[in-house]
């Protein structure tokens, strides 16, 4: 290795994760040269000063000092939770020195909760002679003595400028810096209610707004700013407004004008009068995502989508109906469907109209007789790529998992509730080149059943086994044992692990990236000893490699009777149907588990907290 | 089959045919630039490459003569991962350290792009998972840094946290 020339070496480097890298700099130090010479592609460099309360101002002082002397490389950037405001003047000359020393290669510049002056932000965007997008995330930046136009002169060479939540003393100037810095691509999101003369300034210049997103704000300021909208606008995305459903007028008046949309996002119900006029319209429309809830129109016309794409729906009562009228002219590739009740002529409609389809969602409280059209997926949409399924407990799986061999292109396979998937379906499902499985809430299947899955599934990089009671540290020893490739793990809401599974996945998954695990009642208690508070997957790491004998569990291992394998659900099928239609808010698990795991967090309340919150 | 005649650093001569000496770039631009492809009687002497590199090399070349041709300068992104390496080749990877050591000096001599990736993945993936005194055992390097410059060293990696995007 030593006879190896640097640039070999070099080579090698960069197939490392960083971590490894950083560890492989404390080898020698002709290796910690190599490693501070090279650019670091694909790595983000943040400066933040969360959790380090009380100490803080040193730390940041000599994290910033460190970085003004570094003669590493970086393109992304990111300012996290400092506040500019009360930082030491020492701190902030540094800071400064560190900006211009780093700041030569920086492509990418996020600023995330953080308090500072325009002066400020001119100058970190000044001496980011490279950057071409920002975003500003939660923010707060107040006036000095920069006048605002001189500071727009300088931005203009700026590609692209992402602004999220900003409060500002005056909101004027904000949107001046966002709107004439002549961006390309101007990404607006408004969040909760945007004040009059930000409004006002938004909409002098909304001719030029290519995306807009609104987060909670009244249907008035909505209405005045696509008023003045031209037609530029491509991607409108309008979330949890305050009133309930969007009103047919109020639809004319606000996205009908916008006649070049090519994505659209209401999260708002809207009526089956509103999407037939918006696919009347809107006809360069690609992505639509929707929700619908008033059935009542006088038009029975065909929904026509000359260019759709993808078309997400989500439905309060039949799909049958609504598929029956649809017709895509070109090739939808992606279709997620909603609804209480699919039955087996939306999947005919389905097979009939969609068989382009790479990707396919299908959530319902029941499949009604579905099985046996389960059982010709794999020949009707033979390009499908991805399939999620979530339903209640009585359908079966045995023909739809026969039928899903013939899919030469399946990488991606998610379950949410489906109850009838056991060890026992699991024992002749044989998808070769899956990369990607999710299965959620799953009472059924254990570590027999995950043996052979695995043995016949080896190519999944990416496992999330959420919220299933069959998962302990022998289901786990067995997920190590067969894939040991994998690249991501969830095993978050598993009561039963303990301390043991952490090391066996570490000493088996060398190439683990992200590893899930809030939310497990045993770990919880057992991390109570634990000496700091580890919040990410790379300290986790690091704490394992420097104490590895503290991944012992030393809890003795207690029977949990109502949690065996073969232990039955189906009294509780009414408790298990009623979480279906609001999975998306409520995870709480569900059924008997409860007593077991309430238990568990209530010890667990004021301990520490082993999360990947970043 | 028109065949190219390689001489390895002990003069061992090797017959290749040129489908497949054509895998090295360094030996393609010889081939044009010395306008060898009529003119089979010339050896090529490769005067850093030993005979039992080069028998290497040859054999995974012939192997992997089908795959399609990868253009660096064609602005795609270069594939980091580690975990795709394919049976045969990490049958083929299960080599001491010189060798694997000469190989990829030889790969980078010849300039054979996927061997080079494949060799440095290899060692990438022997360094996945270690503490720095196993690499240093693992990899014979003596420990030059005193316990202050180490001490700074893991200060700084310890402070800046960085994550690392996936990129797609």
């Amino acid at each position: 290795m030593e006879y190896l020339p640097c640039e070999m070496i070099e080579n090698i480097f960069s197939f490392l994760a960083y971590d490894e890298h950083l560890r492989a700099t404390e080898v020698c130090s002709r290796w910690k040269d190599i490693f501070e010479t090279r650019v670091i592609y694909n790595t983000l460099l943040t400066i933040t000063n969360k959790n380090r309360e009380g100490q803080d101002q040193n730390c940041l002082n000599y994290a910033v000092r460190k970085l003004a002397k570094s003669t590493r490389t970086y393109r992304d950037l990111k300012l996290a939770d400092i506040d500019f405001a009360i930082i030491e003047r020492s701190t902030e000359i540094q800071f400064s020195v560190m900006i211009a020393n780093i700041g030569i290669n920086i492509v990418n510049l996020i600023l995330q909760d953080c308090r500072l002056t325009y002066g400020k932000l001119l100058m970190i965007v000044q001496l980011l002679k490279h950057v071409q997008t920002i975003r500003i995330d939660n923010c707060s930046i107040f006036h000095d003595s920069m006048p605002v136009p001189e500071f727009m002169a300088i931005v203009e060479n700026i590609q692209k400028v992402e602004i999220c939540d900003v409060e500002t003393e005056d909101d004027s100037s904000l949107a001046n810096f966002l709107i004439r810095s002549n961006s390309a691509n101007i990404i607006l999101q408004m969040n909760y209610s945007c004040i009059e003369p930000k409004v006002e300034l938004i909409e002098n210049y909304a001719s030029r707004l290519k995306q807009l997103a609104c987060v909670y704000n009244e249907t008035r300021t909505i209405r005045r700013i696509l008023g003045s909208a031209g037609l530029a606008l491509e991607s409108l995305k309008l979330h949890r407004n305050p009133s309930a459903a969007m009103h047919f007028l109020t639809y004319r008046e606000t996205i009908a004008t916008q006649t070049n949309l090519r994505e659209l996002i209401i999260t708002m119900p809207i009526s089956l009068r509103i999407l037939a006029d918006i696919s009347r319209n809107l006809s360069s429309l690609e992505f639509l995502k929707a929700k619908i809830d008033d059935y009542e129109t006088d038009e029975s016309i065909p929904f026509k989508w000359p260019k759709l794409k993808t078309l997400d729906l989500t439905l309060s009562g039949e799909a049958d109906v609504m598929l029956h009228e649809m017709e895509f002219d070109s090739r939808l590739e992606e279709l997620r469907l909603h609804a209480s009740i699919i039955t087996k002529y939306t999947m005919m409609h389905i097979y009939e109209k969609c068989n382009e389809l790479r990707k396919l969602t299908l959530a319902a409280l029941s499949l009604l007789r579905c099985e046996k059209m389960f059982g010709s997926i794999g020949e009707r949409l033979p390009h499908l790529s991805e399939i999620e399924l979530q339903c209640g407990s009585r359908t079966t799986f045995i023909y739809f998992f026969e039928s899903v061999l013939f899919l030469k292109h399946l990488r991606t396979l998610a379950f949410i509730y489906c109850d009838l998937i056991t060890n026992k379906t699991l024992t002749n499902v044989k998808l070769p080149y899956l990369r990607k499985l999710e299965i959620v809430k799953n009472v059924k299947i254990s570590k027999e059943g995950l043996q052979h899955l695995f043995t016949n599934c080896p190519r999944i990089s990416s496992l999330t086994l959420r919220g299933c009671p069959g998962i302990d540290d022998d289901a786990v020893q067995v997920i190590v044992a067969c894939l040991p490739w994998l690249e991501y793990l969830d095993i978050s809401k598993s009561a039963r692990i303990t301390l043991n599974s952490i090391r066996l996945i570490f000493e088996g998954c060398r190439f683990l990236k992200d590893l899930q695990i809030d939310d497990c009642g045993r770990l919880l208690i057992e991390w109570r000893q634990a000496p700091c508070y580890i919040h990410s997957f790379h300290r986790l790491k690091k704490y394992y490699n420097a104490y590895p004998e503290y991944f012992y569990s030393y809890l003795p291992v207690e029977k949990i009777g109502s949690l065996d394998s073969d232990f039955c659900y189906y009294e509780d099928s009414s408790v298990d149907l009623s979480d279906i239609g609001d999975y998306e808010d409520d995870d709480e698990p569900s059924g008997p588990l409860n007593d077991e795991l309430n238990h568990d967090e209530e010890e667990a309340e004021h301990i520490i907290v082993i999360s990947d919150d970043e | 089959m028109p065949c190219i005649q390689l001489q390895s650093s002990d003069g061992e001569i090797f017959n290749v045919e040129f489908e497949i000496a054509m895998c090295s770039f360094t030996i393609k631009t010889m081939m044009v630039d010395l306008d060898l492809e009529d003119n089979c009687e010339e050896v090529v002497p490769l005067t850093n490459v030993d005979s039992n590199i080069l028998r290497k090399i040859l054999q995974w070349a012939n192997y992997h003569k089908d795959d399609p041709e990868a253009n660096p300068e064609d602005g795609k992104p270069v594939d980091r991962r580690t975990d795709n390496i394919c049976e045969w080749d990490q049958e083929f990877m299960k080599v001491d350290q010189q060798t694997l050591y000469g190989l990829i000096k030889a790969a980078n001599y010849l300039d054979i792009r996927g061997l080079m990736a494949l060799t440095c993945k290899t060692v990438a993936n022997m360094m996945k998972g270690k503490t720095e005194e196993q690499m240093r055992k693992m990899f014979n390097i003596q420990n030059d840094l005193t316990p202050e410059e180490e001490q700074q060293i893991r200060q700084e990696n310890e402070w800046c946290e960085e994550v690392e995007i996936v990129a797609d």
